[in-house]
């Protein structure tokens, strides 16, 4: 399968030695990350753990306090018009303006971005069943999401992020966003940064994962080799044991007696080889899910 | 907690402790010097009307204050709705609790007025009256929740209680006679029924918000809306994002300031209507409104320079995230208060000029007087407001437009404050020469203020590069006019030296052009925090 990252071009967004303090509480500490142009980057973390607070960096909302934050080479608060014309970004808030019927949404909206699309506009509002006569504060939680998602996406932006897009939403919704965001990722070239603790939903769509936790990232890699190199394997000693020995790339361990599982950082055969050297027999050697993985990672 | 009224009782008064105590204190502190100064000037009589009206007066402002208080720090009552608790007993435990707040408080600032100044006025009617007022406002509020009934249906309560209190110290139409000193059974009664009927208003109100049933409405507004509302246009897009900014100012917060003085000048139509009828206090009423739009202009700039979202003070997220500068859209920000205050403006010119036009055709302009300020200003009275209308709509967005509420609570507290000390250390502790000297050093150190505050505004500005060097000559010209024009026509100085008067002008005058600047440079210290 070829990858979706067109690795020899420039990355889409680059941030280095980002840090980031309100008053006592460092939401951000030292983050370096480059989201590659193409594909959907998943971005997941705990609640607090610092993804909307590094998006707001990309969009130029909170200003680096130390390092260097650029979105197709350009800062976003030096040169907003030059970045944010070519971002769609949807919130877990959902802030839009209340008084607005869906239709001068859409027209207001519209002239922001050159590049807005009347016909896929009009094609998002069919697929997603709004109306444009309706004030958006008339407008369901649901609606108000695919209100939103519907002006992010209709200037086919090069980069999409979504913050937290279907947390508190129905499955229908959900199941609309992730298939806008699919969408979006079948025309080539264009970047979707995808944000959430909803990790299912981030395994099905994202090529590509990181994993913040207490304003650090703690792993940033393709989605295949996060889920090739994080194996539960089940191992039997001769005889029982209080405490299992240790397991080269080990994150966290359960059990008793002879047979303890491990959740490890590895790939199958160097695991097996490791069991063997401890002395161990294999007796199962299993994927994890990337819900599994997150709590491995962060719980320890 | 076991008892569930201990437990609501206590969280409505841990969550507004602070904002109960400092209104209860400002509630005192206020009238007390105001009666501190009246009394400077030299003995009165307690006896005469305006004392009594004071009294009056004072008495409610301070219930404004911690009714005030009380109304924003309650929380919401919805938040109640999902414990084990009845309608009635969800109202009776958020009224009772603050009603004993009023009363006692009220008693309190009756009882700390009369023992630091020797007077005798009544402690328990108007405690006992302002807590059924409150019991009337709240339940008015729960009545019309979410509708826009709610500032109709505060009225009448409102109303009622001005009548009711006003008639317990005379007649209605006529200076106050006698304090209210006895509380009669009648009126304990009266009282009582009024709780009454305010409990069960709020009962059904809540009840009502509690069902989820829709929004209080007697199908007016929703008629008007839907006979006067222009079709929406979807089809002819903006050709710029700069139109589509002006379009989105104007629809959202423009159109308030015009439409509000135009209610203005037709309340107080009426109200002349009802109480006066006489031509000298129409145009005056009138002509004197340019003082009421200067106040209109601040209030309505932090309305323009409000792009928060929801309850936060920041920026929201959807504007924050257009692909358009700080510049352009502070610009538009403006071009709209600037608008809209010269929008205002011509409404209150063209009202003047119609009363003088009318007084003029029946014969009657010799019976207008105008008012100190506009006589001596003479036809500069005109520009003046217009000039005054801009700048304090231009202060008050960019002081919004920071979105940092904290700060603007402090620069405000101060801006009332300072002037107070001002007035208390000149009263009383300062000689005649000495208040002459100091009031031309604060002349000074205001002028220099604004003066540097400016400079310095725009220098920031330009060193961000949010504003362009020909912005900057531009606003130097026009200061440099102004200046220049104002001290044209200003009458030679008797109290101030001709330095110190180009520096107070053109301290002024620097307000003028300060927006240009202090706009830009807000939204972009909220927009990149």
């Amino acid at each position: 399968m070829p990858s979706p990252y067109l690795s020899e071009t420039r990355p889409i967004v680059e941030i280095r030695g980002l840090t980031r303090q309100f008053d006592k509480k460092i939401a951000l500490a030292d983050v370096s990350l480059v989201v590659p142009r193409g594909g959907v980057f998943g971005l997941i973390g705990g609640n607090g753990a610092g993804k909307t607070t590094l998006i707001k960096h990309l969009l130029g909302m909170l200003k680096a306090q130390t390092g260097t934050v650029r979105v197709f080479g350009l800062d976003p608060v030096q040169d907003p018009v030059g970045a944010l014309g070519r971002i769609g970004y949807l919130s877990e808030e959902r802030d839009l303006p209340d008084w607005m019927r869906l239709g001068e949404l859409m027209r207001y909206t519209q002239a922001f971005y050159p590049n807005w699309d009347v016909a896929y506009a009009e094609e998002l509002r069919d697929t997603f069943a709004l109306d444009v006569n309706a004030k958006v504060k008339n407008l369901s939680r649901g609606q108000r999401a695919r209100a939103g998602l519907l002006v992010a996406l209709a200037h086919r932006p090069e980069l999409l992020v979504l913050d937290e897009p279907s947390s508190g939403l129905d499955p229908v919704v959900r199941r609309d966003i992730l298939g806008a965001i699919i969408r979006t990722i079948a025309d080539e070239g264009r970047t979707v940064l995808f944000s959430s603790h909803l990790l299912d939903e981030v395994e099905r769509v994202a090529d590509r994962v990181a994993i913040i936790h207490e304003g650090r990232i703690l792993l940033t890699a393709p989605m295949d080799e996060i889920k090739d190199t994080h194996r539960r394997v089940t191992l039997r000693f001769g005889e029982p044991v209080e405490r299992p020995p240790a397991l080269v790339g080990t994150l966290s361990f359960t059990g008793e007696g002879a047979e303890w599982s491990y959740v490890c950082a590895g790939e199958s055969q160097q695991l097996r080889r490791a069991a063997e050297a401890i002395g161990a027999t294999v007796v199962d050697d299993a994927g994890l899910s990337l819900d599994e993985i997150f709590i491995s990672r962060v719980m320890g | 907690m076991r008892s569930i009224p201990l437990a609501m009782t206590w969280e409505i008064f841990a969550r507004a402790r602070w904002a109960l105590l400092a209104a209860a204190l400002a509630g005192i502190a206020f009238p007390a010097l105001i009666i501190a100064l009246l009394r400077h000037e030299g003995q009165v009589d307690p006896q005469d009307p305006s004392w009594l009206l004071l009294n009056i007066v004072l008495v409610q402002i301070n219930a404004f204050l911690f009714g005030a208080a009380v109304l924003g720090g309650q929380g919401k009552v919805s938040q109640l709705y999902a414990y084990p608790l009845s309608t009635p007993k969800i109202v009776a435990w958020r009224l009772l609790p603050l009603m004993v707040a009023i009363a006692l408080e009220t008693c309190f600032y009756t009882w700390g007025l009369n023992s630091i100044f020797l007077f005798h006025w009544p402690l328990w009617g108007p405690a006992l009256s302002l807590a059924v007022a409150f019991a009337a406002v709240q339940a008015a509020v729960w009545l019309t929740e979410k509708s826009l009934w709610t500032f109709v249906s505060l009225f009448c309560p409102v109303i009622v209680f001005c009548i009711w209190f006003k008639t317990r110290y005379g007649f209605l139409m006529a200076p106050p006679t006698h304090l209210w000193l006895e509380v009669t059974p009648s009126e304990v009664l009266a009282m009582l029924m009024a709780a009454t009927l305010a409990y069960g208003v709020a009962i059904y109100g809540v009840a009502r918000n509690r069902r989820g049933e829709p929004p209080f409405s007697l199908g007016i507004i929703s008629w008007l809306v839907a006979r006067f509302e222009t079709p929406a246009n979807f089809k002819s897009p903006f050709r710029t994002a700069e139109r589509a900014q002006a379009w989105y100012e104007w629809r959202a917060k423009g159109w308030m300031m015009p439409v509000l003085a135009l209610i203005g000048l037709l309340v107080a139509s009426i109200i002349w209507l009802c109480v006066s009828r006489r031509a000298d206090d129409l145009f005056q009423g009138v002509l004197g409104c340019g003082g009421f739009f200067l106040i209109l202009a601040f209030i309505f700039g932090l309305v323009m320079g409000n792009v928060a979202s929801g309850t936060k003070a920041d920026m929201g997220q959807c504007f924050a995230t257009h692909p358009i500068t700080s510049t352009v859209w502070a610009r538009i920000i403006l071009q709209t208060a600037a608008l809209s205050a010269l929008v205002t403006w011509a409404i209150w010119i063209v009202a003047v000029a119609a009363i003088y036009g009318i007084l003029a055709a029946l014969r009657m302009t010799d019976q207008i007087r105008t008012l100190e300020v506009p006589r001596a200003l003479g036809w500069r009275y005109f520009p003046a407001v217009l000039i005054g209308s801009w700048t304090l709509v231009g202060l008050g967005a960019s002081l919004m437009l920071l979105g940092r509420p904290t700060l603007m609570f402090k620069l405000l507290s101060a801006v009332v404050i300072a002037p107070i000390a001002y007035t208390l250390l000149a009263k009383f502790a300062l000689s005649y020469d000495a208040v002459l000297e100091l009031d031309r050093f604060m002349a000074a150190a205001m002028g220099a203020v604004s003066l540097l505050a400016t400079a310095w505004l725009f220098a920031w500005a330009r060193r961000r590069s949010l504003i362009e060097w020909a912005t900057v000559c531009a606003a130097a010209s026009a200061w440099a006019l102004a200046s220049t024009l104002v001290m044209r026509q200003l009458p030679p100085a008797q109290l101030m030296s001709l330095p110190l008067l180009l520096l107070v002008v053109t301290g002024l005058c620097a307000l003028v052009i300060a927006p240009l600047a202090a706009a830009p440079l807000a939204i972009s210290w909220n927009r990149n925090r």
